[in-house]
């Protein structure tokens, strides 16, 4: 992987291994300066083996998250580009003709590979170059009677081979590809197993000109150019002149290759360069001059800059790259520059500058320029492995992502576990650190202290954890392996980055460092007496400083960092403190510095001095307004302030059409943070109340505690919809999935603390019935509920986990609809297959009544077929006219009136049943129908429509379905291509999401096959077939006969309900590889558990001597420990498995206002494994210390005073 | 039964080894209580006082010898039956008081009578009583950290008698308390010895506290070295022999 989160690997890594050095140089120096901290620290780590030990496992997990979301990623995107280079090869520039196949000629004469050859001569860069013949044709061996109907065929240039043949044979040799010509061909490993063929065995190629056969006289590997496509992986390698033969090409090709220097290896700059330099040599200067000048109107490039400002044109999607704003910037320039050749090569930025031209209100000049962008481009150049190492990338990074926002509420969980590890390291310390501070060491120096000891903890966990986490990584990609790796056109490997590696390893360090540093903090506030006396206190308050001295320190800090340093100059007579001081200034000053070179980084030309003016005033604003914070921090607990600040916060969330002019922002956190605040807010309150009355303390607590949490359990247990009416649509993103998810824990954990007696009154009860459990349950309920902090924490960590695991088995449940009714997708049909479009069938069912009896007409009940056409379309009366993607689904009549799929939307003008709309698009050559994905979907796990490179059409929208009114759009052949001419239609429904799910195109229009004949010149071929059986119970025999019997066509079958299956499979292997990842984070809560227990056990010796004074069997002792840990765990199941399923209900009701079939059910068996998993794994992690507890001798342990 | 000791124990050998050091905690110790009696074990510390009176309450385990509580033979008893015992027939008073922090003094009472299964309502009523009888009906609700020293030692007191046991085992019961404290503990522990006719053995270094009991038992480096009657101040060894002094 190469980016995370949007940053380069290398900066991250820099970034966070450059800090972490840092921080442990500034630790060290600190350490250095005051050794008998040091000293003391480092004694206590090798003190207790068994602690330590315990400490550096509950340290470590938040790394092994990191490192396997992090390692899994670059598994995903190691195995895509090995797969995009196998496919390329040391193909690094592909030139190809602008003209698309379906509507015009995509071959080249020889004219463009001599002025290839020439530009390119002496360019060192480049060590080959080659034109070629790229087909899908059908091959077979007739002695084995095996067919591979889709056969990747490659047409090579034996003389131009310098440079690309480094192809091994089964030996490992280089293979002789200057040997394939007449009657011989070099074959791929794929290819060979596929047919049965073997080294001298002949095999047959299909082409229009009919059969040709040809003697392999080699097997190679799968790669470069016999590495087939994404797709198919088998592979033929021909000379080009065999393959012009036979398919009536002479002197002719359709692919001009380039190697870079390098071979395999990518370098992706001179590539980058070199396919640029190409390009340029195959623009039409002409054409681009008078696009230049017709741009270059300051109306038009006032148009242009505000479509680029507002967002709206920006046709960026993940996989086409839009140039508009280099087009715009070059567009200042006086005489046109290569650059903006580069940029108006793009065929969805001019499409956007035509419809910004005729927005600005000048059709005829849009009209005109139509001419000069189909002359624009003579030879289409694509950087084509730099584009497939983009797309590796992109998903791996995205997977990446997901794994990481799963893998947060995880991390958090670990944090916490970090954080309560040391809370209980302090807690058996207290004593000794009260004696240490009773002896005049400072505050600060018990900070320190635990900080050094935290630090070295931290480094072997993050070490440990990195090892972990790789482990784990390996363990989940050979699941994910071994349910996938059945594919060979993609293997699956697994592949950690170092980069990753140091990533994980200085996170990891970094967060557990930070978060030991503020337990140290935490730990440090305690009262000498208490903890010398051993009175069982986990926090102190804070004292509060007089509001007067607030206010002056507040107003102090008007000065921000000036105060800090005057202060420290001030210092440097006393010399306390003074050398952290300076050191932090200067910190401090870094931070600014680098914070500056990255600001400036990007655009050097800006101004460096007005951006190192902003960051000084940021960080100046954060500190004052953390000391404004500290000056009404003491105030906030009385709950009045903050119902201003929450109000003004939820009010900023609002959004602009709801809310207050000017101050809404439309921000879902920010509305529902600030109403969180306000709930608080009226608790703290209505506890002041109370106080007042002269109830007690406890009493207060309860009600005002209980208030809070239950208020935000409803809050935020609303359906995602339910304020839309006050709000507005919000806009929240994936922060707003961990913050309800946070939210929703620490809420119903809050009221379960609080209301903890009835807990006590409900198991008392359930166990009363047994007699001899009840001074077991006693004791196991009495301990969890006087260490509430503990218990707390620990309860919302298992909580935390569980209901991560339940939303994703809720989630991972909704598909099954498409199980129950495979028809959603299919369409009724039993089978669909795909013919190549050079072999196209006249007629199918005299094909088949000529197969020898092989096939029946009377087998099927129906065949379709259907023709695609790649177009470009916008709707009528829009705000944005740019055309953008699209494609035509030409279907026959049979495919109209025949298949089964849904419509969620209708114009009741044409018909208010399927079937009439379906028969209105027969009749009606204007009218059509198009796909779910093309409509406004509400925002939810959906991008806003007009953002992507596709069709969109406003105004129907996925949460409405139902009657609609026709929309009227325009589609036209890309510029350049086809009959020139634009066709209008109106849509007239709307396919439900299922529909076609195996086809589907993001941009599909359904129609009848008249429009074929208005955009093309040329006949365009039907090439999707779908059959529906008479019996449907012989599909599988029916799809390999099918394949047989139209060998000559190229077509490869497949059964409807097979690749259902697959589908499922598939997506079951990922819910698999996710669920184990997720497995982590149990792991987690389990740990925490643990800790606990073993904690327990030390701190509790003597009461446990005493309970077995008192009579107390050791077995007692045991459960008592047992069910301390089982009462967190099922608690905590219990809470998690409730709020999973309220979320993944909201979660539910959000998708299916859009998508209709979904059903919502909750996988009890699934949720029964992982509570029984979490509670078994929690109690056996608890029984080493419950036995341990047990074994105490009484003696022993009252001995010690 | 009725006549016999009710703690008896002869010949008993307990030794510690830690490093290389080998101390020989009880040496031979033969003694015995008669029911009712209150006993006091004293002697300088490491003499084996304590030892002595977790061998022979079963709380740990003896070498060499006999003890027998009530007639029967501590050794022939499991885990789980000295167990079952304490719950039911001993109570225990400590020098720290031991309650069990996270409970109320009410809920420290409870416990044993619980754990010999009492229904709630019964142990509650009993610990009540308890609780008055030591002087904290006032304090019931108090958890352990909210109370002094004395009366922490009272609840532990309640605590060990909720069951009514027949022995009661008290270490240093004093031995945490200022001298007021101290002597109103120990004239509650004789009023109750009196009152409720229960056994009372205390290990304790304070002549004070010997000089409220009826027996005094010394010893030395893990030997009886004589017994006295405490109120009558003269030594008698009709009640003990010890293995050390019969070897002299």
């Amino acid at each position: 992987m190469e980016k995370l989160f949007g940053i380069e690997m290398n900066v991250l890594a820099g970034i966070l291994s450059g800090g972490t050095i840092v921080v442990l140089l500034i630790v060290l120096l600190l350490a250095l300066r005051n050794r008998v901290l040091l000293k003391l620290a480092l004694r206590n780590i090798p003190r207790r083996k068994a602690q330590t030990v315990l400490i550096v496992v509950g340290l470590m997990l938040s790394t092994t998250i990191i490192m396997s979301a992090l390692a899994i990623g670059d598994s995903v995107s190691s195995s895509i580009r090995t797969t995009v280079l196998d496919a390329v090869g040391e193909t690094d520039v592909r030139l190809e003709s602008p003209i698309t196949a379906r509507f015009g000629d995509d071959y080249l004469d020889a004219s463009f590979i001599d002025r290839v050859r020439d530009g390119l001569a002496g360019d060192a860069r480049v060590d080959g170059v080659m034109p070629l013949i790229r087909e899908k044709l059908p091959v077979l061996n007739e002695a084995t009677d095996k067919t591979v109907s889709g056969t990747f065929v490659v047409g090579i240039d034996v003389g131009s081979l310098e440079g690309f043949g480094n192809l091994k044979n089964q030996d490992g040799d280089v293979a002789d590809l200057g040997a394939v010509g007449a009657g011989k061909v070099v074959i791929n490993k794929s290819l060979a197993e596929d047919l049965g063929a073997g080294i001298g065995d002949e095999i047959t190629l299909v082409a229009p000109s009919g059969r040709t056969r040809y003697s392999v006289i080699e097997i190679v590997e799968n790669k470069g150019l016999a590495g087939g496509d994404g797709e198919t992986r088998s592979s033929a390698v021909f000379s080009i002149e065999a393959l012009q033969g036979v398919l009536d090409r002479e002197g002719q090709y359709n692919s001009i290759e380039v190697s870079v220097v390098g071979g395999l290896r990518v370098d992706v700059e001179d590539s980058e360069d070199l396919a640029d330099d190409l390009q340029i040599a195959f623009i039409n200067d002409e054409a681009a001059e008078t696009l230049f000048k017709a741009f270059k109107s300051p109306v038009v490039i006032d148009a242009l800059q505000a479509k680029i400002d507002d967002g709206s044109a920006t046709g960026r999607g993940p996989f086409s790259s839009n140039s508009l704003d280099e087009l715009v910037a070059e567009l200042e320039n006086n005489s046109m520059t290569d650059e903006f050749k580069i940029a108006a090569t793009d065929t969805a930025t001019l499409a956007i500058v035509g419809g910004v031209i005729e927005e600005i209100g000048d059709p005829q000049l849009a009209q005109s320029l139509l001419v000069p962008m189909s002359h624009l481009v003579e030879l289409h150049v694509v950087a084509i492995k730099n584009r497939g190492l983009d797309i590796a990338e992109l998903i791996g990074s995205q997977i990446t992502l997901i794994f990481s926002i799963f893998g947060s509420f995880s991390i958090i969980v670990g944090l916490l576990l970090i954080f309560l590890v040391f809370v209980m390291l302090a807690a058996s310390r207290t004593t000794e650190m009260g004696i240490i501070r009773a002896v005049g060491t400072k505050r600060r120096h018990l900070v320190q202290m635990f900080t050094y000891e935290g630090i070295v903890y931290s480094v072997g966990a993050a070490a440990l954890g990195t090892v972990l986490g790789i482990i784990a990584s390996i363990v989940l990609v050979q699941i994910m392996i071994s349910a996938i790796g059945s594919d060979d056109n993609f293997t699956f490997t697994y592949s950690v980055t170092l980069q990753s590696v140091i990533v994980a390893f200085s996170a990891g360090l970094f967060i557990t460092a930070i978060t030991v540093a503020i337990s140290a903090y935490r730990v440090s506030k305690l009262n000498i007496v208490v903890a010398i006396r051993g009175l069982g206190q986990e926090f102190v308050k804070d004292e509060t400083p007089s509001a007067g001295k607030r206010v002056k320190t507040a107003l102090r800090w008007l000065g921000g960092p000036l105060t800090y340093t005057v202060d420290t100059w001030k210092r440097r007579k006393t010399g306390e403190g003074w050398v952290v001081r300076v050191v932090l200034n200067i910190l401090w000053l870094l931070v600014i510095v680098q914070n500056l070179a990255a600001i400036a980084a990007p655009d050097l030309e800006d101004s460096v001095v007005a951006k190192a003016v902003t960051a000084a005033i940021v960080y100046w604003l954060m500190i004052f307004i953390w000391k404004m914070f500290k000056l009404v921090q003491p105030w906030l607990a009385s709950g009045w302030p903050l119902l201003p600040i929450g109000l003004f916060s939820a009010l900023i969330g609002f959004h602009p059409d709801k809310g207050i002019a000017g101050l809404a922002n439309d921000n879902a956190a920010l509305f529902m943070g600030g109403t969180t605040l306000m709930i608080i807010g009226i608790g703290l309150i209505m506890r002041g109340l109370l106080e007042r009355r002269g109830y007690r303390e406890e009493f207060q607590k309860r009600v005002s505690m209980t208030f809070i949490g239950v208020a935000m359990l409803i809050f935020w247990g609303l359906p995602f919809d339910a304020l839309e009416g006050l709000t507005g649509t919000l806009s929240g993103g994936v922060e707003m999935f961990l913050l309800s998810g946070v939210s929703l824990v620490a809420a119903a954990v809050w009221v379960v603390m609080h209301n903890a007696e009835v807990i006590v009154w409900f198991v008392s009860k359930m166990t009363g019935r047994f007699g001899s459990l009840r001074p077991v349950v006693k004791m196991a309920i009495a301990y969890p509920m006087a260490a509430r902090f503990r218990t707390g924490l620990t309860l919302a960590m298992f909580s935390l986990v569980i209901f991560t695991l339940m939303i994703f088995a809720i989630l991972s449940n909704l598909g099954s609809a498409i199980e129950d009714d495979p028809d959603l997708v299919s369409g009724g049909f039993d089978i669909r297959a795909e013919i190549d479009p050079e072999l196209p069938i006249d007629d199918v069912y005299a094909v088949i009544t000529a197969s020898d009896g092989k096939l029946l007409a009377s087998d099927f009940k129906v065949i379709t077929s259907q023709a695609q056409l790649f177009v470009e379309a916008r709707q009528d009366g829009a705000d944005d006219l740019a055309f953008k993607g699209a494609r035509i689904r030409a279907s026959d009549d049979a495919w109209l009136t025949s298949n089964t799929f849904r419509l969620s939307h209708w114009d009741p003008a044409y018909g208010s049943t399927t079937d009439e709309i379906w028969a209105a698009i027969v009749a009606d050559a204007s009218l059509a129908v198009v796909n779910g994905a093309l409509i406004e979907t509400g925002g939810f796990g959906g991008w806003e429509p007009g953002q992507g490179p596709t069709l969109a059409i406003i105004g129907i929208k996925a949460n409405e379905p139902g009657e609609i009114i026709g929309v009227d759009i325009t589609i036209r052949p890309p510029i350049g291509q086809g009959a020139g001419v634009s066709v209008n239609r109106k849509v007239i429904g709307v396919l439900d999401q299922f529909a076609d799910a195996f086809e589907f195109g993001s941009g599909d229009i359904y129609m009848n096959p008249a429009v074929l004949e208005e955009l093309s010149t040329k006949p365009v071929p039907f090439v999707d077939y779908k059959f529906r059986l008479t019996d449907s119970s012989r599909t599988e025999e029916v799809t390999r006969l099918l394949e047989t019997v139209f060998i000559e066509h190229g077509m490869t079958a497949s059964a409807t309900v097979e690749d259902i299956k697959d589908n499922q499979a598939q997506s079951n292997a990922f819910n698999q590889l996710f669920q184990g990842f997720m497995g982590l984070g149990l792991m987690v809560g389990v740990a925490a558990l643990g800790v606990v227990s073993f904690r327990a056990v030390v701190e509790r010796r003597q009461t446990i001597g005493m309970m077995r004074a008192l009579g107390y069997k050791g077995r007692m002792i045991q459960i008592q420990f047992l069910m301390e840990s089982g009462i967190v765990a099922v608690l905590g199941s219990a809470i998690g498995v409730g709020l999973g399923t309220l979320i993944g209900w909201n979660i539910f009701l959000a998708i299916s206002a859009e998508t209709d079939g979904l059903k919502f059910s909750i996988p009890w068996l699934n949720v029964m494994i992982i509570v029984l998993v979490a509670v078994v794994f929690s109690l056996l992690n608890t029984i080493l210390p419950a036995r341990q507890a047990s074994k105490i001798s009484p003696t022993d342990a009252l001995r010690y005073e | 039964m009725d006549n016999g000791p009710i703690i008896s124990a002869s010949n008993v050998m307990k030794t510690y080894r830690s490093r290389d050091v080998v101390v020989n905690a009880l040496n031979n110790v033969s003694f015995e209580v008669q029911p009712g009696e209150m006993v006091a074990v004293m002697g300088p510390s490491g003499s084996g006082k304590t030892t002595l009176l977790n061998c022979m309450s079963g709380l740990d385990s003896i070498d060499a010898g006999d003890v027998s509580i009530a007639g029967q033979l501590l050794r022939t008893m499991s885990d789980d039956a000295l167990s079952d015992y304490r719950a039911t027939s001993m109570g225990f008073v400590f020098q720290a008081y031991n309650l069990l922090p996270v409970l109320s003094a009410q809920e420290n009472v409870e416990l044993p009578l619980v754990l010999a299964g009492a229904s709630q309502k019964i142990a509650r009523e009993r610990a009540s009583e308890k609780l008055e009888l030591v002087g904290l009906g006032d304090r019931t609700d108090h958890l352990p950290a909210e109370l002094s020293g004395g009366q922490q030692q009272r609840v532990a007191i309640a605590r060990a008698l909720a069951n009514d046991p027949a022995i009661v085992w008290a270490d240093e019961p004093t031995g945490n308390l200022d001298s007021t404290n101290a002597s109103e503990i120990m004239e509650l522990l004789v009023r109750l010895n009196n009152e409720q006719g229960q056994t009372f053995v205390l290990v304790t270094h304070s002549e004070d506290v010997g000089a409220v009991t009826d027996r005094i038992v010394r010893m030395s480096d893990g030997v009886v070295i004589s017994t006295s009657d405490a109120t009558h101040g003269s030594s008698s060894a009709s009640n003990v022999s010890s293995g050390a002094s019969t070897n002299i």
